[in-house]
Formats: structure tokens, sequence, C-alpha cells
């Protein structure tokens, strides 16, 4: 069986000069449409960035229990949501280490979309036993694009024909473009002012025509899997499988790990009734998370010395790398950590990575990172720094 | 009025918990959906511990040995009666079979000291074989010491036997179809399996626990009523209860009908596990909800009774003429159906004669009266039967359903993940037919 192409591929196919393709979830989205990311990258800082996130699981949840059930797995609280409102939460097993992390979209009292990364059917319907819900799969019959960046909103309000200032973040709407029902949210991976619109599959390209026509104007871009990358990792966002393992795919105890110690305990309810993992979690809570989830910053001076040594100006990765990366003490013997995705921030001209770190490692300790140096191994010095390394005033306003 | 514990079910296991926690200063209330006691009498072995802790001797407890203990009809007429003497067994046996006689007191010793460990490992806790703590592993350590000091012969039997099946274990020392066939109908009591299934040699042998030697029919008593006598504890019949929980902790019951609700901070249940915990499904994690829902109780037996004026001189009578009869009876009830031919067998017990049928599954029992009152040569009026939708034990003796796999893997000590919430009946250690021993084992782990 091949991949299959998503409902907008009649328009993003033409548009792969050097058909750089990715596999998400079963399909191939582009890793970038020209040769180069950079243009795309900085359409999603600079202008705005279109980018097929149709891949997503989603799944609808609806009926008397729907949000009994979503509170059951997830460890936001559903319930208190109101609806119009989008909630990213992770969910986790009985020990409260993470699953997977998605959103819930409240699109009416008894109806639910939630997104998820991994196939989550089957995990739902094991929850729901004695609950009055029905839970349908809709990841093939819905199709998604992401819109981000500054003038994301001036397009999708020509687009929409409506003013969508009231449009909070992490709120969503039903709108129409071009006579075609939408839903538009005000969500995004990017950490910018942007966007999501979910669209029926079949009207797919329709849609993706409007936005291109209504935005070439504003600079919209499509962009693909190398560009998100980037501003992903500015924005402090982690990627399953990149910065935490499903707890259902560890294959040890120690791959697998808590919301609290990724910098998710914001997203652990407190007042709601039982949850998987509720316990675990509490516990944890009240002893402290053994881990954090940080950013690190990798100093210049120090990478142009490890370069100068070998007779070179200092090199950059040229893409996001997500590889794991051992991080050292200052003294560079005692490990004390590790990095799981990092790469060169073009708009804050950072060398910046995401890191699994002992949570006693406050924000500004001086750390190494592993790196390699013309073949050799050397340890480059960076600082602990709080995430998102980039969080413009735009991204809630 | 304020509980400190309610008990759900008045059946042994339920009043034995309920009475454990009241000796404890509880007070206590049993909730038992039936308006009145099931006057059928209780089969199986009481264990001494529970007689001796709640004085049931002064109670009016009887306890019925009957001697014969069984009576089979044989093929050429006349009848197979073994006593509870093993030398008047033999001599019976001889008529049929010299071969069988001579094997009858090595094969009685021999499973009268394999179900002697049965009986130590069922008076206590399943051993929990995750524990790293000490006392656990010591106990576990000192029951391998015991089964090792009862010599070579019964390490070997229990490793070997216990997985066997029952046809397997009969056919390696009997001849005599009679003979095997009364035998062979223990190890498929209240079990969709026939006796060429493994592990219904188990079966034989937990039903032989408590029994003396060379007696293969448990006892049989008025336990529940006898419970039903005692002071100490308040039951209140004719109310289906269900747990009420949140937030993981159990805060009482509430009853069905009247809509009622019953505070207590501890909930004991000795309703089959599933009944109680699926309505609870909310508060679980999904993995445990799911071993809840899969827990084997197929109903397999009919119970009733036999109107005989007057009373069979007989008190047990087995209809198993071989092991082949048993295991065609259980044939038709894999596909669903009732046994064209029964395994029947009929109990007399303080002047009620009663009827054990299998194997009979959940469905429509059309002809069912009448082929096993043609079986016992009475009219089809004289019969009355209650087909059981699902197994009296809440839970099958199979393999994969013992020790500290039940009633589900990783939750054998009678509690639940829900916090003031445990499980006394017969779905827990060790399981049916041993009134009173889940009950005991659960209150003393409450306590």
């Amino acid at each position: 069986m091949s991949l299959r192409t998503t409902p907008f591929h009649p328009r993003t196919g033409p548009l792969s000069e050097g058909q750089a393709w990715r596999r998400w979830a079963g399909y191939v989205v582009a890793s970038a449409y020209e040769l180069s990311h950079d243009r795309e990258y900085h359409a999603i800082r600079n202008s705005a960035a279109l980018f097929d996130v149709s891949p997503l699981y989603k799944y609808l949840v609806t009926g008397r229990d729907a949000a009994r059930l979503l509170d059951h797995v997830v460890t936001r609280n559903v319930g208190k949501a109101k609806v119009g409102q989008v909630l990213y939460t992770p969910w986790c097993d009985n020990e409260g280490k993470q699953i997977d992390d998605g959103t819930i979209s409240v699109l009416g009292e008894q109806t639910f979309r939630m997104t998820s990364a991994d196939p989550t059917l089957r995990w739902l319907h094991l929850n729901s036993s004695g609950l009055d819900v029905t839970i349908q799969d809709v990841s093939e019959t819905t199709a998604a694009v992401s819109l981000q960046g500054p003038s994301s909103r001036e397009i999708l309000q020509l687009a929409a024909e409506r003013d969508l200032s009231a449009l909070k973040y992490f709120r969503l709407t039903s709108a129409k473009i071009r006579g075609i029902p939408v839903t538009i949210s005000r969500t995004g991976y990017t950490g910018d002012l942007g966007f999501e619109v979910w669209v029926d599959a079949s009207q797919a390209v329709p849609l993706w025509d409007a936005l291109i026509e209504t935005g070439t104007p504003y600079g919209i871009t499509p962009a693909g899997m190398l560009a998100l990358d980037v501003a992903r990792i500015e924005a402090g966002l982690l990627l399953i499988e990149v910065d935490y393992f499903s707890s259902r795919h560890a294959l040890i105890e120690a791959q697998k790990s808590s919301p609290l110690e990724l910098g998710l305990g914001w997203t652990v309810a407190t007042d709601k009734a039982r949850y998987n993992g509720q316990a675990a979690l509490d516990a944890e809570r009240t002893r402290g998370p053994a881990w954090q989830f940080t950013g690190l910053t990798v100093d210049w001076d120090s990478l142009e010395q490890l370069y100068a040594e070998v007779g070179l100006p200092p090199r950059l990765p040229s893409q996001a790398w997500r590889t794991s990366v051992p991080i050292y003490d200052r003294s560079g013997n005692k490990q004390l950590g590790y990095a799981t995705s990092g790469g060169w921030s073009p708009l804050l001209k950072r060398y910046m990575a995401l890191a699994h770190l002992g949570s006693e490692h406050a924000p500004g300790t001086e750390v190494r990172m592993e790196l390699t140096v013309e073949h050799r191994r050397k340890q480059a010095q960076a600082h602990v720094t709080p995430l998102p390394f980039f969080n413009p005033e735009r991204k809630r306003a | 009025m304020k509980y400190d514990a309610i008990v759900i079910g008045a059946g042994a296991n339920g009043l034995v918990t309920a009475h454990y926690l009241a000796r404890a200063g509880k007070r206590v209330l049993v909730v038992e959906q039936h308006p009145s006691a099931d006057p059928s009498a209780d089969v199986g072995w009481i264990p001494a511990a529970v007689m001796r802790d709640l004085r049931l001797a002064g109670s009016g407890l009887r306890i019925d040995e009957p001697d014969p203990w069984i009576t089979a009809p044989l093929p050429a007429g006349g009848t197979l009666e073994l006593s509870r003497d093993i030398a008047r067994s033999t001599e019976a046996i001889r008529r049929i079979s010299p071969a069988d006689a001579g094997k009858w007191p090595e094969f009685c010793r021999r499973m009268r000291s394999l179900a002697g460990v049965l009986e130590r490992l069922y008076l206590v806790p399943p051993p929990d074989i995750e524990s790293n703590d000490v006392r656990e592993l010591t106990r576990i350590a000192g029951l391998g010491l015991y089964v090792r000091r009862l010599g070579k012969q019964t390490v070997i039997d229990l490793a070997r036997i216990l997985p066997m099946s029952i046809a397997e274990l009969l056919d390696d020392w009997f001849e005599s179809d009679v003979l095997k066939g009364l035998l062979g109908a223990l190890g498929v009591w209240h079990l969709k399996q026939g006796p060429r299934s493994g592990g219904t040699a188990f079966n034989f042998l937990h039903h032989h626990a408590g029994s003396p030697i060379g007696v293969f029919r448990p006892a049989r008593s008025n336990i529940t009523q006898a419970l039903s006598k005692l002071p100490g504890v308040e039951v209140r019949r004719g109310a289906r209860a269900m747990v009420l929980a949140r937030n993981g902790t159990a805060t009482g019951v509430v009853l069905e009908k009247s809509g009622e609700t019953i505070e207590a901070p501890l909930v004991a249940s000795s309703a089959p596990p599933r009944a109680t915990l699926q309505p609870l499904a909310i508060e679980l994690y999904p993995d445990f909800a799911r071993a809840v829902g899969n827990i084997k109780a197929r109903g397999v037996v009919a119970r009733g009774t036999l109107t005989l004026e007057p009373p069979p001189a007989y008190s047990t009578l087995c209809i198993a003429p071989s092991l082949d009869y048993l295991e065609r009876a259980y044939d038709d009830a894999k596909y669903g159906k009732d046994s064209t031919a029964p395994y029947v067998e009929v109990q007399r017990t303080d002047g009620r004669v009663e009827v054990h049928v299998q194997f009979v599954p959940p469905g429509t029992h059309g002809g069912l009266a009448e082929r096993v009152a043609q079986i016992l040569n009475v009219r089809p009026n004289q019969v009355e039967l209650q087909p059981a939708e699902e197994s009296l034990y809440h839970g099958e003796l199979t393999l994969d359903q013992i020790l500290f796999m039940r009633p589900v893997p990783g939750w054998s000590r009678y509690r639940t993940p829900i916090e003031g919430l445990y499980l006394c009946g017969s779905g827990t250690h060790p399981g049916g037919g041993i009134p009173g021993a889940a009950g005991r084992n659960a209150a003393r782990e409450i306590l």
C-alpha cells in the first residue's frame, strides 16, 4: 500500500519543486515546496504561511456524555470549557505518563472535535464503556489548513468576508469562505498569530484556491514541514516521537515522560473528576517532577571558538535537527540530560535547542552541549533558557 | 443511620465479610437484592476457621455428610455406591472392575494430598507474585517448603496434574466408565468445558478441597441460613444496591428501585465483579475495566428442585455414565445449545431434593425439563429448573482465572482501583464452592 495524498494534493503536488515529501500519519506532505525552506520560514514570521495539516487524526465525539468521556481521557478540564473554546491537552496512561497530545474543539454543548498525533479511536472507545457517546473517526473526511503569520488575520477576514478581530486565542467560530462552510480556530503550531481552517475534504481544493487568491497580495506562501519545524522550536512546542515518546511506544520506563516533566503542568487540571493518570500526576505534583523540558541557547562565542580551532568559521545546521544530543554540566564531565530538537533561529539569530534536564537546573545555568566539529566531538557552552524562545504579542492579540 | 460499612449481597460470602467486620466493631449494613433467603443448600467446603471465628457451631449450622456420598446407575442394572469408608468403596468398585478397585486407595491418597495444598492456598489471600515485600516472599517460600515436605510425588503431581484434563488424569488410573464418569463430572462442575479440556483436573481438585479422603463431592450445608440468623449485622432485603463512587473513592450505595442512597466509607461487594464494577467504568482505567468486562463467567448450570414422594433413598444420584457422555454434553454447549443428554445430579438435603443440570448455556431451553425428567424417570412436572445466565461462581475456575489472576490479574487482593471498594464474593480468590472463604479473606484484608 502506498502512502496517501491529502485532499489538497491537487494543488500542493504541482507546487513541489524538489519533490521533497515527508511521511505524516500515512500521508505525504511537503517538506518544502521550494528547494530551500528559508522563504517559507520567513513567511511564517513576516507575512503568512499556508500549511496543509490534513494528516492530523480527527475524531468527532458527540452525545450526552461526550464531555465526560473526554474528561476521563485528557488532563484538562473539558467540562469547564465553553462552546467555541479550543483546548490544547495531553493525555496519559494510568501511571501519568503521556500517551499523546492534541486539541479538543468545543463545537457544541455535546459536540467535540479531538485531534491527535497517533490513532486514538480505540482508546476513546475503550474509555467510553457505559457512556452515552458516539465517536466518529473524521480524519479522512475533514481536511485542514493552517494559516500562520502576521498577515493571516487580514487574509482570512477578506476571504471570509467578516471581522475576525473578536476571535480570541484558542477560540473558534464557524464561517463561510466563498460559500464553503468552514470552522476557523485561532490555533497553530508556530507561536505566531495564526488560524486553522477545518473543511469537508470535498471542498478542500476550492478553499485552497480562495485562500491563495485572497492572500497573494499579502505574500501568502505555501509552506512545508521544514519551515514549521524551525517555527515550532522557536515557539517551544514539543513534538511526539521527537521530544517525547508516547508511553504506548516506549520500550522501557525511562523513555516515558509525564506532562509535568514536559513543561505541560499548566494542562494538568486539579479541579476535575477522576481521569486517567490522576492519582499518579497528583503524587508527582506533590513530590515535584524529576525532569523539566526547557530551552537551551548555544553561546555564539563558544561556537565560534570551536570552529576557529580547526580554521573554520562557525557552521550552523541548515535545518532543524531532531536527534538526541547529550547535555553536560559546565565541567563537561557529568551528563545532566539531553536535547531532542535544535536549530538556528534566523529571526532571533540564535542557536536554540529543546532539552530534557533535571528539574533543579534553573534558567541561566551554564551547561555544555555536545556537537561535532569536523568529525570530532566537542562541547559548546550553552545556557538554560526559559521557553518559548519567541513569544510575540500578536500570538495572543 | 450511619454505617461504617455496607456489604452488597447476603449470600454466604457477603454475610461472612459482614460478620467479620461487625466483630471488629464496625456498624455494618448488608443489602440483598432478593426479598427472601434462598432455601437451597450451600454446596461446598466450609473452612473450619469461619465456623470457629463466627461461632457457627451453636447457630443451627448443619453440614450434610451423606454416606454413601454418591450413587451411580450401572448400565447392566444396579448401582455403584461409594462410601466415606475407603474399604467399602473399594469393595463396591471391585464388583465392576477389580483393577480399578486396586488403585482406588492410592488414588484417594494422592488426590487428598494435592487438595491439601489447595486448602492451604485458599484460606489466605493469593500469593502476590509481583511483591518484593520480605513477609510476602517468606510466605511464598513457606508454601514452597510445605509442598516440598509433602514429598517428591506431590511436587510432581502438582506440576503435572493441575493443567491436565480430568479425562487424561482418570484414564491414567481407571478403566470403568461409570467410575470415571462420576469423578469426571466434578472436573467440569460449573465450567464451560468438557472433561477433555485442559485445567479440568484442577477444577476436580478444587472441589475436592475440604472433603475427607475418598469423598469427591463437596459438602452440603445450610450455612447461608445459619449466617442469616446470626445477630450483629443489619440486613435489608429486596433492594438491589449499586456502588456509588466519586473521584476514585467509594461513597456508599444507591438502591436501584427507590433511588435511596446510603453512605458509608467502606463498601464490600459479594456480587459478581463485573456487575459491581461495570457501572463504575468512568472511575476506572480502561485496561482494568476491559479486564473486568472480559472475565469468563459463562452460565452452564441449571439448578432446581425435584418433587419426589416419597423422597429418594439415595443422597446423591449422579447421571454421568462415562467421560464420553460428559464430553458430548459439553459439545452441545460449545455451540450454544443445551446438552441433548445432560449431566444430571440429584442431591437430597434436609428433605429438599435439588437437581444440578449441566450443560445449560444461556438461550432458550426447549424441552430441557422433559429431557431431565426422562433421564431421571419422573414426570416433567416434577422437575423445576432455573438456568443461570452467568456462572454461579461469578467467574469460571479456569487456570487463567484463579489465584493471583482472580478476579483479574494484578487485583487479586480483594481491593479495586476505587478506594474503599472491596470485592468479597466468589468472583475473588479462592472462588466458588467454598462458602465463606473469599468473604473471610476479604474481611481480613479490609481490617
